[in-house]
């Protein structure tokens, strides 16, 4: 039951986010046929292709085209490249997928070995060190991050490529090191981010009362926390990766541009300079979907980790 | 406790006054081109040297300073405003309009700043308001989350439950009872906020989404430092530690108020 | 068995506990009583050894010739949950609310002995028989929040007796239960720890839970202040702390001629509906001037929910009328008539507003001048004992001048009933006779009715005059309070009675009242 309430939630949040991203581009000021045909063309052959294009329909009937298209994969066609937008942004995500998983996976790998560590060793000077250094993380702009780590890798000692992306046909190493630089700098913020929140959930978990309970009987400090802290933390955890799940969609459209990668962020800033109002609509939906998948998935993983939110049928009795 | 409140604020003083006196004055001028003073070393003249256009290192970064916390500020205060009074509301009315609230924020919360500002570039061309609006949209609720968890519970507490009985309406109690609760509550995360603004503004006018030249911003910048990173470094340095400085100042200093304002982090423990 | 010599402890450099030092034989129970903040609490923790955060301890905690204190933390964890283990007062956190009960009860056998899996769980299963869990259809597979509090404290006695220990230590561990259900986690520790052959330190504020001890330790400020065998020390105290332990717990009130007037409140058919829970359904009450109405029952029993539904703070279906006049719950003449006292002084203020401005808040809307409600709200500050303090704010007070400071805003007004919903039981033994003195004393002068909740029957038997017994949301008895003593008619009331009388406790601290 609860899991159909979820999926009927997530399900209205695209289906209003589609309709602001359909509204939003219907007030932008210009006409796609225009945009398309140049300012020279005459007023019959706009007319003509806006008829051709299906502009002239009332907007409810264009949304729901729309968002039909939508939900069978067609987004209509870029007016820039000529190419259907959804093949365009497969081609892109092949770069930009990659690049936010391994980001997701760096950042949560280095954060919860390092929040728990440090969560086990409160006020020592091991958790300060930890503490300054996610507090350093997260105040240092992952652009500057990214031209550093260029300045260092790239030019100085010039073990790393400046940029680019080779592509996957030449080879997964060859991609996954021109993938690696920028992964780091995407990851190293949300790292901070998450590295304090696992800290701050599990020393949080750590002051309640079963832990002093399963220290009385006869656990360790740092095994009570582990095995009874943590088991509490997972909750908020999971909550905060997805929330800072948007935020790592940001920086990856930025860090694309830092590293001249040709991901999906690098396709939306050329179809907003160009005006190519398919495209920007189609990335757009497809990045804050999403956004809204994933973290509607985190924050079900988040209810499945505490029972007492999970719906349980209990014995009678 | 009380040293680090005092050191971060004067911290984030540094900052702001760099920022208000950098919108009027600067030791150099930074819109002309002074090609004979490009990429000029530290002197006296120029304490952090020079770009590429010969323009004044510390006169960059106080008017980019002026930019960057400007639109910081201006977005936190969007969402301060909005996010608070629909955070009241909600908690007021309870039910139904907190629901909306609920589902309304987890809707702009699918909408990164950055793809506000695209969609707003597409339509009103790049500029320093799209940032604004863009982070203040996103702020909006996260203070009106925030504001109605709290005044939630306020309005829960037996205080409440006494002015009501007094006869007074829910929203004069809103009013005398609950703001000034959750008026603390709300200055910490403003702090908070104005940090992440304030790396949000850099990515916006790095990608072109936010300040256009001739105004200058820590994004920008970094923007143009990115060409001549190989032979000119420096120029990405300062920008980059600007931000990262300012961002550490504004977080330690929300946290130390935090803490202050936290009757359970007295020192005392909890004894039975 | 254990010898406690010279025990200190301290927050940083300022002493919390001094020289506190008693010893305990085997098969033992010893209660430690004390008010809160008297250090009872520090010294159990001391006996497994096991300092909460910011406290390091002195002295010597000697347990079968060791001393613990000087045991690596590694010896120690040897010790705690196979020799002595602890059972804690809250049994809302004292459970890990992911993990399944049978997992929990397991743990200590997992970590001290090598039994196997099917030996664990038949241990367990012998557990959950033995606490009586098994019984009320609780299985292992449970998590913590499936369970009501008494039976949690029942998975936190198997927990402490698994292993057979030979101390355990109890912190409070029915102060957070109602009466019916604190009487039978009482017991059950008893027999079960005098099964296993363990002594028992039993930590309490209420003498009558360490009445159920052989001997009695009272602690006051960080030291012993007396120490003997139970009865002596509660029949005849010679220490001051002890004194006022023993005299806060019976309450004697000055004589007073009850003069029950006219009916002022009278409601019909009440009905509060939370969620899918009835948590009052169809209760019918009347409040005449003057009386003293009780209002009793276990937690949950909707006693609390009824008094906020009368004076509209909640939503509720029914009829009150006043004077026998039918008037909406949120009416401002019922408001002025009808005034309330909150169970917490920590939350019943605002803690931004000055106590001046706190006080006189009933008075929004009357015609009085500002100065004018300033003379009379000292004016009745002077009566609860609180000259003078207009100007400062409600945190500089502790929790029994709070409560003086919310029966003065309750009175500003002149109400003709006043509520009290527990209004006493987050306060110290002692400090609860002062406000209840107070209460009594004002009340009486102004004939005001006092209707109050309290599920202490000691309070009960000396304040009421009439009684009304709630369970699950209805009322099932109503009647004088003389006669539901020595009479009660219905079976729930008998159960109350019969919690409070033979083994049970008369008080405890605090209420999980809905």
């Amino acid at each position: 039951m609860a899991i159909v309430q979820r999926l009927i939630a997530v399900a209205a949040t695209l289906f209003a986010a589609s309709l602001l991203i359909f509204l939003a581009m219907q007030v932008l000021p210009g006409d796609p046929a225009e945009v398309l045909l140049g300012i020279n063309a005459s007023p019959e052959a706009v007319a003509a292709l806006r008829a051709e294009m299906g502009l002239d329909r009332p907007l409810a009937v264009q949304f729901f085209d729309f968002l039909a298209g939508a939900i069978t994969g067609d987004l209509g066609t870029s007016a820039t490249y000529d190419v259907p937008v959804s093949t365009l942004i497969v081609e892109r995500a092949a770069v930009s997928v990659p690049l936010a998983v391994l980001a997701v996976l760096l950042s949560v790998g280095i954060a919860l070995p390092a929040g728990i560590w440090a969560a086990t060793r409160r006020g020592k000077a091991g958790d300060r060190v930890v503490e300054l250094g996610a507090q350093v993380g997260l105040s240092v702009p992952n652009v500057w991050l990214g031209l550093m780590l260029i300045f260092i890798f790239a030019i100085s000692l010039g073990v790393a490529p400046a940029g680019g992306f080779p592509g996957w046909g030449n080879g997964v190493l060859a991609a996954s090191v021109a993938l690696l630089m920028p992964a780091v700098a995407l990851a190293a913020p949300q790292a901070a981010i998450l590295t304090r929140i696992v800290r701050t959930a599990v020393v949080e978990a750590a002051d309640e009362d079963y832990v002093a309970l399963a220290r009385a009987k006869g656990l360790s400090h740092q095994v009570a926390v582990r095995r009874h802290a943590l088991a509490n933390a997972w909750a908020p955890i999971l909550t905060i990766i997805g929330l800072q799940f948007g935020f790592l969609i940001a920086g990856a459209i930025v860090i694309e541009t830092v590293f001249s990668l040709p991901g999906l962020g690098r396709l939306l800033f050329q179809a907003v300079a160009q005006r190519d109002l398919v495209v920007v609509q189609g990335v757009t939906l497809v990045l804050v979907a999403t956004v809204v998948c994933v973290n509607a998935f985190c924050d079900w993983l988040a209810v499945c980790s505490d029972p007492r939110r999970r719906v349980r049928v209990l014995p009678v009795g | 406790m009380t040293l680090r409140l005092a050191l971060s604020t004067a911290a984030v003083a540094i900052f702001l006054v760099a920022a208000f006196i950098g919108a009027m004055w600067t030791p150099h001028p930074v819109d002309g081109v002074a090609i004979a003073n490009r990429f000029q070393g530290f002197s006296g003249a120029f304490p952090l040297g020079t770009d590429q256009y010969g323009r004044d290192m510390v006169s960059m970064l106080m008017a980019g300073a002026t930019t960057s916390l400007g639109v910081a500020a201006a977005a936190v205060l969007i969402g301060v405003f909005f996010g608070t009074v629909a955070g009241l509301a909600a908690a007021a009315s309870g039910g139904l309009a907190n629901v909306a609230l609920m589902r309304t924020s987890d809707l702009v919360f699918a909408f990164p700043a950055l793809i506000v500002a695209a969609i707003l570039a597409t339509a009103f061309g790049p500029g320093a308001m799209n940032a604004i609006v863009a982070i203040g949209i996103f702020n909006v609720p996260v203070f009106a989350r925030l504001t109605a968890a709290s005044a939630r519970q306020l309005f829960a507490r037996d205080f409440a439950d006494a002015a009501r009985l007094a006869g007074k309406s829910e929203s004069r109690i809103a009013l005398e009872h609950i703001a000034p609760n959750v008026a603390p509550i709300i200055a910490t995360q403003a702090a908070t906020q104005f940090a992440v603004a304030v790396l949000a503004e850099a990515g916006l006018s790095y990608v072109g989404l936010g300040a256009q030249p001739p105004t200058v911003s820590w994004g920008r910048m970094l923007a143009e430092a990115q060409t001549l990173v190989a032979i000119a470094p420096q120029l990405a340095l300062w920008p980059g530690l600007a931000i990262a400085a300012c961002v550490f100042a504004v977080t330690a200093f929300g946290e130390t108020l935090r803490a202050a304002l936290d009757p359970r982090s007295t020192g005392n423990p909890q004894r039975a | 068995m254990l010898g406690i010599f010279d025990l200190s402890a301290h927050v940083g450099t300022m002493p919390v506990l001094k020289g506190v030092g008693f010893s305990l034989e085997r098969g033992e129970t010893l209660a430690v009583l004390g008010a809160s903040g008297s250090g009872k609490s520090l010294t159990a923790r001391a006996v497994i050894g096991l300092p909460p955060r910011g406290i390091s301890y002195g002295g010597r905690v000697v347990l079968n010739g060791r001393d613990l204190l000087a045991l690596t933390e590694r010896e120690r964890t040897s010790l705690r949950g196979r020799v002595v283990s602890m059972i804690f007062q809250e049994p809302a956190t004292a459970l890990n609310p992911v993990m399944r009960i049978g997992t929990q009860i397991a743990e200590p056998l997992r970590i001290h002995t090598d039994v196997s899996p099917a030996e664990r769980r038949a241990r367990v299963d012998e557990l959950l028989e033995a606490t009586g869990l098994s019984a009320a259809g609780v299985g292992a597979e449970r998590y913590p929040h499936e369970l009501s509090g008494g039976q949690r404290q029942r998975v936190a006695v198997a927990i402490a007796i698994a292993l057979r220990p030979q101390l355990v230590v109890a912190d409070e561990p029915t102060s957070a239960l109602d009466a019916v259900s604190a009487a039978q986690v009482l017991d059950l520790l008893f027999q079960l720890t005098s099964e296993v052959g363990a002594a028992v330190i039993l930590i309490t504020h209420d003498i009558a839970v360490a009445r159920r001890a052989g001997r009695t330790l009272v602690m006051d400020r960080g030291t012993v202040s007396e120490e003997g065998a139970t009865e002596t020390i509660l029949a005849v105290p010679q220490s001051k702390p002890a004194q006022a332990l023993v005299r806060g717990s019976a309450i004697k009130l000055p004589p007073r001629t009850s003069v029950v007037g006219k009916t002022i409140l009278t409601a019909r058919g009440i009905d509060v509906v939370r969620g899918s829970v009835h948590a009052v359904a169809a209760a019918d009450l009347t409040v005449n001037a003057g009386e003293r109405l009780a209002i009793v029952g276990s937690s949950g029993s909707g006693k609390t929910s009824l008094s906020r539904a009368l004076v509209g703070l909640i939503p509720s279906g029914g009829e009150v009328s006043l004077d026998g006049r039918t008037v909406a719950t949120t009416d401002p003449a019922l408001r002025r008539a009808v005034q309330l006292v909150f169970q917490d002084p920590a939350t019943s203020f605002n803690p931004r507003h000055k106590v001046g401005r706190i006080v006189t808040e009933p008075l929004f809307g009357s015609a009085l001048t500002a100065a004018e409600k300033a003379d009379l709200a000292e004016k009745i500050l002077t009566r609860v004992g609180l000259p003078g303090v207009q100007e400062r704010k409600p945190h500089a007070f502790s929790g029994g001048q709070r409560q003086r400071m919310a029966i003065a805003r309750a009175l500003v007004g002149g109400p003709r009933v006043l509520i009290a919903d527990e209004a006493v039981s987050a306060l110290d033994a002692a400090l609860r006779a002062d406000v209840i003195k107070l209460l009594d004393d004002l009340t009486a002068r102004e004939a005001i009715a006092l209707v109050f909740i309290a599920h202490d029957l000691g309070l009960v038997r000396t304040l009421a005059d009439r009684i009304v017994v709630m369970s699950k949301g209805r009322i099932v008895e109503d009647g004088p309070a003389d006669r539901v003593f020595s009479n009660p008619r219905s079976p729930e009331t008998m159960t109350l009675l019969e919690a409070a009388s033979g083994h049970g406790t008369l008080q405890s601290a605090t209420d999980g009242d809905d």
